[in-house]
Parts: structure tokens; C-alpha cells; sequence
């Protein structure tokens, strides 16, 4: 996969889901696929400004918890999407209050069944994360869909992305 | 070759000239309260590290020693240094940091580099993508920062920007994720921002910001280093005393006996650290606080006057982050080391083109910087409370009550007469800014500091 590619996503993530940081898109990905330190200190994101500064700025950054579940999840979300399952179906499924059609349970080897059910329970993580950050319940929704249907558009490069963020090595 | 070094030493002066030109057009019309703060606190540092160990070793040792205390009541063992020497390291630190602050900013190349590992910037050449807003960021920093270094680390969202100096003559602007979502959130916002690092960068007070950072460090461990060094230690060589006294002598060896040593020493010893955390500290670091404010203050106010709308738009960012950080006490603490409260800063942005404003602005050094002996005399008090408390005939209310009308008798001379001749003068010095404009202002403010000054040196 070429750096592009991986921007490339990662801008149209943006777009997306906070389109006041696309410019930093691809930067902040970068720093999620090499994780570590740097990674947990830009999660922690502190309040107090510096001397000679001016902020911090007061409104969190979406794109860093939208990468973050990403790092955590992805093998269990390219697992359920390489099983055939309807992402944006379940994800309607969980916005309507976790009420399962067959399509996206029956039918299914168990261990599919559990990295669904696994899946819906992370979804649920992630929008009330965004909840907690300030996000209404309709933008919370509003942004898992976004960043599902880029993923899910761009197969191959999520895949490559994921890769990378378990394996930390950065384009 | 003589007309060749006529035309070199030529070259030189008109080249000293334009510099000179343009420092005069970069001052500021609030006088530089930090650069005047470090330069008194320089000379006086040595005498004031001398005081801060008489203050506490001195007292301390003189209130403790055996021979003013009741036989038998503090054996001059091992827990009496315990009690005695984490205390005086306490009362150092304010000192020790300060210097090393300022130490620091000496060497602004190492704090440079230093700011940079921490904060994780990189020139923009580094940076690989650089994506049309942070071509419109530079050369909005080109235009009103000439020749100021930009570093980047778009990755932090949290974070705006900051000036920070990268040598003598050479300052560089941080800037961060927050700052481009800002672009596009609100671009009268974001470039009020620059303006106001810019500030700091024209009125080259990034050289001597950053012994601020020592203080906020310090600040922000409080609690650890005031756990480890008092509480702990107290704890442990009151318990020791109390074990002391009780196998000394059996017919005391009750709970009630030890529970008595335990409440009176530990008491005494925290009432100590009171004076010391609340007052001695703010002693030390209050004229500094308000010197940061100062340098703050001018910074908002240069870049309400270079912005048609620069003060609307650093008021946006402040309200929002007031409605942001509503009740947050830890916001409240952490920003209050470094910035001025923003319900002040609002209140002087909403006013910034009328005098008052002008006037508050310029009296918060000399008010920080006068409030340190008050302070100062605030301490000696508890100390000497904490002094009776131990030893009863030492320091009888009526002794606390003179240190501190004692104290409050060194407010002067110097504080009072060096705000109030900079005040008066800095119209002469800066008239090109605004100070130029509005020299009675000055005058009505620093000549009763220099009346006051001369009365209280002529008076004690």
C-alpha cells in the first residue's frame, strides 16, 4: 500500500467524521500507528496551557478517539466485514437498540456470532465516548456510520491500515 | 583601505541603527515588568537564598534546640534533624527553582531543544505533508513575524501554539493540531492567536517566559513534594519523639502522652508548612506571577491593535474556553502560573482601546511585585505562631503580631521606587507605542509609587 493510500483514508475519515482536521489527518494516523508513549500522552490530552501559550484548545479531538478505537478493534471489524456481515446493517441494528435480525446473527459460525456481538459492544464504546466528549447521541451515530462506510469503501487499504496499526510501523 | 573601513564601520552603524529603529518600533505599552523582575531578582538572588536558609535553619533550629524547650521533651537525636532538615529544603525550593528557571533562559538554545523533545516539534520541512492550511499559517507567520522559526507537531489537537526562543536572537513559534482546526473554525480567532505569540516574539520576553516553567513544575507537584518532604518526615519524627519520651520516662508512657506530642509537634510543624506553602511561596513567586501576567496583558493587547477585530476574536476564545472549563479548579490553578485569570483578560479586552483598561494593565507588576513583603511578613508570622506554640516563652502573641508590622515595613524602598520610575520613564523609552501617546497616565500612576518609595526610605 502505498502513503498515500493510507492519507488518503485518513482524510476522507476526516471529512467525515471531523472535517475541521483534515489537515492534521494523516499526522494524527501516523502517531496512532506508532503508539506507544507518544500515543497514550495524545490520548491523556492535557488542559492546562503552557507559559508563552495561549489555549489549550477547550474541544476535543475526534480523530484521535476515532483512531483509537480503530487501533483496538479493527481485526475484530475486518473479521465480521470478511464474513460477509452488512456493517452499516448492524450498525443500523445498534443505533435501534441492540435488536438482532437474522441477517447479522443467524447462520454464522459461533466464533463470527461472538466477534459481532464483540463488534456491537465496541460501537457501543465508541459512541458513548463521543458522547462523553461532548457529541449529541445523532452526532455520535452520525460519525461511527461516517468512519464505518470509508472503511468499509476502501477494503483493501483499511486492511493494510490495521495491519499496521497492530504491527506499529508507520508509512 | 581607509575609505573601505569608513564604509564597513558605516555599514555597521546604519546596520545598529535599524536595529535599535526597529526594537523601538517593537516596544510594547506595558513596560517590560519580566525582563526588570529577572534582572532584580539576579542581584538579589544570593542574598535572598542566604535569607530563605536563615529564615527557615535559623528559626527552625533556634525554636527546637533542647535549651529553650522543656527538659526531656526534644532529645536532640536523629528525629529532630528528620523534623528540622526536609522543611528547610522546602523552603529552598522556591529559590533553587527559580534559579535554575532562569538558568535556563540563559541558555536559550538548551531550553529550545529541550521545549522541542518535550512537546515533540519539528521544522516543517519535517513535517511531510504540507497541506494548503499550513501554507496559509506560514506565511501568516512570515508576514507578521519576520524571520521567526515555526515548528509543528500537528498530531496534538489539544494544543494552539507558543513562543519559545531557540537562541539570543532567534525565537520560534510551536504550532499545533488545535491551531489549524481553529483555521477553520474560526480564522479571525486562529490569527489573533499568532498575533498574540507573535507579541511575544517582538517584545523578546520568550528569552525569560520560560523560568515561569519551573515555577508551574514546582506548582503542579505541590502536593507530592510538600507529602514527601513535610508530612512524611513530621510524621515519622513526631511518632519517633512520642516513642522517645514514652520509654524515657515509664510514668508518661501512656497513649494520651504520646497523642499530646504527636498533636503539638505535628501540629506546630504543619502550621509551619502552611506559612510556607501559602505565603512564603507566594512571597517568592508572586512578583514573578505578575510579571507573566504582564507580559500576557501586552500580549493581548498587541494583538487587538495590529487585528481590525483581534480583541473580538481573542475574546471568542476565551469565552468559549471560560464555558468549557466552567468550575474546573485544576484549570483554574494550572492557567492561573501562566496566563491572567480570563474573566480579567475578557474584562481588559472588552475596554482595550479606553485608559482604564491601559491603567489596570500596568498596575498588576506593581502590585504583585509589592505584595511579596506582605507576604513575606505573613510567613514570619505563622513561623513565629508555630515558634510559640513549641516553646511557649519565645514568641508570645504580641512578638508575631510585631514581626509582622515589621514585615510589612520592608514594603518599599525598592519594589515601591523601581515600578514607579519605570512607569514614569517608559512613555520616554517606548513613544513610539502607545505609551508615547498617553504620557500623563504613566505619570499619574508611577509618581505616587516613587512619593511612596522615597517616604518609606526616608521614614524606616
Amino acid at each position: 500500500m502505498a502513503e498515500s493510500d493510507a492519507h488518503a483514508l485518513a482524510i476522507r475519515i476526516a471529512e467525515r467524521v471531523a472535517p475541521d482536521e483534515v489537515d492534521i489527518a494523516p499526522d494524527v494516523l501516523d502517531a496512532a500507528i506508532r503508539g506507544g508513549r507518544e500515543w497514550e500522552e495524545l490520548l491523556r490530552q492535557r488542559r492546562t496551557p503552557l507559559v508563552g501559550g495561549i489555549g489549550p484548545d477547550t474541544t476535543a479531538g475526534l480523530l484521535l478517539i476515532v483512531f483509537d478505537w480503530l487501533r483496538q478493534n479493527g481485526p475484530t471489524l475486518l473479521g465480521c466485514i470478511s464474513s460477509g456481515l452488512n456493517i452499516i446493517l448492524l450498525l443500523r441494528q445498534v443505533a435501534g437498540g441492540g435488536a438482532k435480525s437474522p441477517e447479522a446473527t443467524t447462520a454464522r459460525p459461533p466464533d463470527t456470532q461472538a466477534a459481532i456481538a464483540s463488534l456491537e459492544v465496541s460501537i457501543l464504546a465508541l459512541q458513548k465516548r463521543l458522547t462523553t466528549q461532548g457529541q449529541s447521541q445523532q452526532q455520535a451515530a452520525a460519525i461511527t456510520q461516517g468512519l464505518l462506510e470509508e472503511l468499509e469503501a476502501a477494503l483493501t487499504t483499511t486492511r493494510e491500515v490495521v495491519e499496521r496499526l497492530e504491527r506499529r510501523t508507520p508509512p | 583601505v581607509r575609505k573601505r573601513g569608513r564604509a564597513r564601520v558605516a555599514n555597521v552603524v546604519s546596520g545598529a541603527k535599524a536595529a535599535a529603529d526597529e526594537m523601538l518600533n517593537d516596544l510594547p505599552d506595558i513596560p517590560p515588568w519580566i525582563w526588570i523582575w529577572t534582572a532584580t531578582f539576579m542581584v538579589q538572588l544570593p542574598g535572598e537564598f542566604g535569607k530563605a536558609w536563615f529564615f527557615t535553619s535559623g528559626t527552625l533550629v533556634n525554636t527546637l534546640i533542647p535549651s529553650t524547650l522543656p527538659p526531656g521533651t526534644l532529645p536532640p537525636t536523629w528525629h529532630n534533624a528528620v523534623i528540622i532538615i526536609p522543611p528547610v529544603l522546602i523552603i529552598l525550593l522556591p529559590h533553587v527553582s527559580l534559579g535554575l528557571g532562569i538558568a535556563m533562559t540563559a541558555l536559550p538554545w538548551l531550553r529550545g531543544r529541550w521545549v522541542e523533545r518535550r512537546h515533540r516539534l519539528s521544522p516543517l520541512a519535517a513535517v511531510q505533508r504540507a497541506r494548503p492550511t499550513h501554507v496559509e499559517i506560514l506565511a501568516f507567520i512570515a508576514r507578521i513575524a519576520p524571520d521567526t522559526a515555526v515548528r509543528a507537531y500537528f498530531a496534538n489537537s489539544s494544543r494552539i501554539a507558543f513562543a519559545y526562543p531557540l537562541g539570543y536572537r532567534c525565537s520560534a513559534i510551536g504550532i499545533f493540531g488545535g491551531l489549524t482546526r481553529l483555521w477553520h473554525r474560526d480564522r479571525a480567532v486562529a490569527e489573533a492567536v499568532l498575533l498574540h505569540e507573535a507579541a511575544h516574539v517582538l517584545h523578546r520576553d520568550v528569552l525569560v517566559l520560560g523560568s515561569g516553567s519551573a515555577l508551574k513544575a514546582v506548582a503542579e507537584r505541590w502536593i507530592w513534594i510538600a507529602l514527601l518532604l513535610v508530612v512524611m518526615p513530621v510524621t515519622v519524627g513526631a511518632g519517633a519523639l512520642s516513642l522517645a519520651n514514652s520509654s524515657g520516662s515509664p510514668q508518661q508512657a501512656d497513649a494520651f502522652e504520646g497523642l499530646r506530642l504527636l498533636v503539638v509537634y505535628g501540629g506546630s510543624i504543619i502550621a509551619f508548612v502552611v506559612a510556607c506553602a501559602f505565603f512564603y511561596t507566594g512571597a517568592v513567586f508572586a512578583p514573578l506571577i505578575a510579571a507573566i501576567w504582564a507580559a500576557e496583558l501586552s500580549a493581548d493587547r498587541s494583538a487587538a491593535a495590529r487585528h481590525t477585530g483581534g480583541a473580538q476574536a481573542l475574546l471568542r476564545l476565551l469565552e468559549e474556553e471560560q464555558r468549557q472549563v466552567k468550575g474546573s479548579l485544576w484549570h483554574s490553578l494550572g492557567s492561573g502560573f501562566s496566563h491572567p485569570p480570563s474573566r480579567l483578560r475578557c474584562w481588559l479586552l472588552r475596554r482595550s482601546d479606553q485608559r482604564c483598561a491601559l491603567a489596570v494593565a500596568l498596575l498588576i507588576f506593581p502590585l504583585g511585585y509589592t505584595a511579596s513583603p506582605v507576604l513575606l511578613a505573613a510567613a514570619m508570622s505563622m513561623l513565629n505562631m508555630a515558634a510559640y506554640i513549641l516553646s511557649g516563652p519565645v514568641a508570645p502573641p504580641r512578638a508575631i503580631a510585631a514581626g509582622f508590622i515589621l514585615g510589612l515595613e520592608r514594603i518599599a524602598a525598592l519594589e515601591l521606587l523601581a515600578t514607579g520610575i519605570a512607569l514614569t520613564v517608559w512613555p520616554i523609552i517606548a513613544r513610539r507605542s502607545a505609551a508615547g501617546r498617553t504620557p500623563a497616565l504613566y505619570l499619574a500612576l508611577g509618581a505616587p509609587l516613587v512619593a511612596l518609595g522615597l517616604w518609606n526610605r526616608l521614614t524606616s
